[in-house]
């Protein structure tokens, strides 16, 4: 069982890798198309950035296909333990992959964007090569984690949290750059806010759920639902930045720029929770 | 007389205006999003930096030694400016209470600010606009010559926007007609909902605080009882306690037979595990720690017992490097003994001292002064300060977290109140869309629409959807031939 997950695990890799190469490759031809249509009829812009035809369909098929493969490996890997990705971070990297790989084909499929997937793609792949260095054997779990059905709801509202939010960072580099180059052959910045603001509106409440039930679980396992333990913290802080952001909307000159750095920072929060075991000591001491 | 009302009428005025001024700035979006940030940065600081322990922060020496802990250890010379700066403490300090108090003030002040324009939102504002209002707006469209009287015009966009979920307000000047219709008006309460729902947790969460309690450390040996206090009337018995381990070494498991009483009455027998608590009248009962435990008898020099149990050997400490853990018996009763102090190795631990398989005996007199120190070898008696000390073997001990958290539930029905609230303002936007029918010829008529949204919602792609509808609508009518113009 464990083979087989090492190679879902290495195809879901390899497919991710092909995703962006051919990414890349459509990217060059359409900014030749796009140069074309602009010599032609000066002005003249891409609506969305999709690359078109053959490539942007391959394109498609494959990251599919890289959903279906990370979704065989955390199967294999469940059927194994006997629970849900929540044992070590090698299994939350898995589990974080799955969320923003699905996420990232939901959006492409609503805003026809393929170069937000892109930024979510090259998050994906370097999370699989961190679950590629980290994959271990299955652990028994500790006394604390024997809490399957409430830790694995708690993930997996994390893991779709993260997921969407990655797109809302995605969205929101690539509406900084926009915004310095004006770059036709990317979606215009309007599309990009709303595809920022429509993902964290789906994440915030992801968000605050995974903390209430992180908090529930706290209080079942530790006697206290809030410990100000560093990664119950680092939670907070994120969810923090989103709120200001959800805040700093509604305000004149806070929207645009403003709001799309608050979005990296709030990725940035992202990451220091999720690599915040090597960091912090604390009641989420694990690796 | 005239100059004193004169002066209190000044004196009213200027207290009026300040607090007009502070009602302004409390009810400011931006002060709530300065003040986010505040609480954010301090937040970060209490993930980064090392934070002391909660049990030594109401203790100043403890406090002391631990910032020179850390200073020796990590920090150097900037540990007692961190301290100073009370970010050791940071969720405790004055600059995370006051923020976090100034936070909920302008949630407050800006949830009520907001009463009089949810409420009109709710009402419905007004429904004419004028003309200007449809040709100047962004998200605003029109559709000239249509063959149909401006009423039926309008009954047929009221009976689309009803269709689409909206409330639609019809209102005819003459031959002009009105419309204003909205959606999910009810949802703009989930503001209401998500931001009273926070005031409610912070208050529950202060509440529970000082109206509950927190035992972190209550140890209680096999075959032990010990009162919970805090006027509960509980007293709690460990029959037994069991730890066991994978083949790995790794904590599989670590559960206590227990039985509660409350006075003599036994009420609950339970066994008590992680993730089990044993829960009785709001009091909870967690498995926290364990550790080992001793038996021990103590007679006086007529035979008499004194003392006859399990003692828990939950003081750990190190001299010279090497760990031991240490019990207390209490001897109130006795005249010229304060207390009697075990002190046993830590398991597998070279004690030069006190060796494995003896008890170090260390009695003390009320005024905490040494009066002997002796050795006492497992299942052998010995006679120290006169009295027969005989250690009959060793034991276990279970360590419970006893909590008692009446807020608890509101903090739970807080938090689901927060997130429904969030629900309905996010996913349920209140949309509005204004709606104007007015004659272009005998038998014509122009028609005028204008939507609004929430930020973040696309206008246009809603109004678009309302004016195909009605286009579709108007075709299918024999007399008709529209023609629209954005």
């Amino acid at each position: 069982m464990s083979g087989l997950e090492s190679i879902f695990l290495t195809a879901s890799l390899a497919c991710v890798i092909l995703v962006l190469l051919v990414a890349v490759f459509s990217s060059v031809i359409s900014r030749k198309n796009s140069r074309a249509v602009i010599d032609k009829d000066k002005g003249g812009r891409s609506a969305t950035g999709t690359p078109s035809g053959v490539l942007s369909v391959s394109s498609k098929i494959l990251t599919i296909l890289s959903l279906v493969l990370v979704t065989l490996t955390l199967v294999f890997r469940i059927i194994q333990t006997g629970h849900g990705p929540f044992s070590n971070m090698y299994e939350f990297a898995l589990a974080y992959v799955w969320g923003i790989i699905a996420m990232v084909i939901i959006f492409e499929w609503r805003y026809k964007t393929a170069s937000v997937r892109n930024v979510g793609l090259i998050v994906a792949l370097l999370l699989l090569i961190f679950a590629v260095v980290k994959h271990s054997t299955p652990q028994p779990l500790v006394p604390a984690l024997q809490q399957s059905t409430l830790l694995s709801v708690h993930v997996a509202s994390a893991v779709f949290a993260y997921g969407v939010f990655t797109i809302s960072f995605g969205a929101a580099v690539l509406f900084l750059i926009q915004n310095r180059r004006s770059l036709s052959w990317l979606p215009d910045k309007e599309t990009l806010d709303i595809i920022s603001y429509r993902s964290v509106i789906i994440g915030f409440p992801l968000l605050t759920l995974t903390i209430v039930l992180g908090a529930i679980w706290a209080d079942i396992a530790w006697g206290k639902f809030w410990s100000w333990d560093p990664k119950e913290t680092s939670s907070l802080v994120t969810w923090l930045i989103y709120a200001v952001y959800m805040h700093a909307r509604l305000m004149r000159g806070w929207k645009d720029i403003k709001a799309a750095i608050i979005l990296v920072a709030g990725f940035g929060a992202i990451l220091l929770t999720f690599f915040g075991n090597y960091i912090f000591t604390g009641l989420h001491a694990y690796n | 007389m005239a100059s004193k009302k004169n002066k209190n009428k000044k004196g009213h005025g200027a207290i009026k205006s300040v607090l007009q001024w502070l009602w302004r700035q409390f009810s400011s979006v931006r002060l709530a999003v300065i003040l986010i940030l505040v609480v954010t940065g301090l937040s970060l600081v209490g993930a980064l930096l090392i934070q002391a322990p909660a049990e030594i922060s109401g203790d100043p020496q403890a406090y002391s030694s631990w910032v020179n802990m850390v200073s020796a250890n990590k920090m150097g010379g900037w540990a007692p400016v961190l301290s100073a700066l009370r970010l050791f403490n940071v969720f405790r300090s004055p600059w995370f209470i006051i923020a976090c108090v100034l936070l909920m003030i302008n949630i407050l002040i800006c949830t009520l600010n907001r009463w009089n324009s949810i409420k009109s939102g709710i009402r419905g504002g007004s429904i004419k606009q004028e003309e200007v209002f449809y040709t100047s707006g962004d998200s605003c469209g029109r559709i000239d010559n249509i063959q149909l009287v401006s009423a039926d015009v309008a009954l047929l966009s009221e009976k689309i926007l009803k269709g689409r979920g909206y409330r639609a307000r019809i209102q005819s000047d003459n031959t002009f007609l009105y419309i204003a219709a909205d959606r999910n008006r009810y949802f703009k309460l989930g503001t209401y909902l998500s931001h009273f729902s926070l005031i409610l947790f912070v208050l529950a969460f202060a509440a529970g605080n000082y109206l509950g309690f927190r035992e972190i450390k209550f140890s209680v040996a096999e075959g032990a009882f010990r009162e919970v206090g805090h006027e509960t009337g509980l007293s709690l018995q460990l029959v037994s306690f069991v730890d066991e381990y994978y083949d790995n070494g790794a904590p599989k498991d670590y559960r206590s037979e227990v039985i509660l009483y409350e006075g003599a009455i036994p009420v609950k027998e339970a066994t008590i595990q992680v993730n089990h608590p044993l829960v009785y009248k709001g009091v909870r009962f967690y498995q926290s720690y364990f550790g080992p435990a001793v038996k021990m008898q103590i007679r006086d020099e007529n035979g008499q017992d004194i003392f006859s149990g399990n003692i828990t050997m939950d003081d750990s400490f190190v001299i010279d490097g090497v760990q031991r853990y240490k019990g207390i018996i209490e001897l109130d009763s006795l005249q010229d003994i304060g207390q009697v102090n075990l002190i046993s190795p830590a398991i597998n631990a070279v004690d030069d001292i006190i060796p494995a398989g003896f008890i170090g005996v260390d009695i003390r007199n009320k005024n905490n002064e040494q009066i002997d120190l002796k050795l006492v070898e497992l299942g052998k008696s010995r006679v120290i300060a006169g009295m027969e000390f005989t250690y009959l073997g060793e034991s276990s001990y279970s360590g419970f977290q006893v909590s008692h958290d009446p807020a608890s539930t509101i903090i739970w029905i807080a938090s689901a109140l927060f997130i429904f609230g969030m629900f309905a303002v996010l996913y349920f936007p209140f949309r509005q869309v204004w709606v104007f029918s007015r004659p272009s010829g005998k038998e014509s008529s122009s028609l005028f629409l204008c939507a609004r949204s929430p930020r973040g919602f696309k206008s246009n792609s809603e109004l678009n959807a309302i004016m195909d509808q009605i286009k579709k609508e108007l075709t299918s009518h024999p007399a008709m031939d529209g023609k629209e113009d954005n």
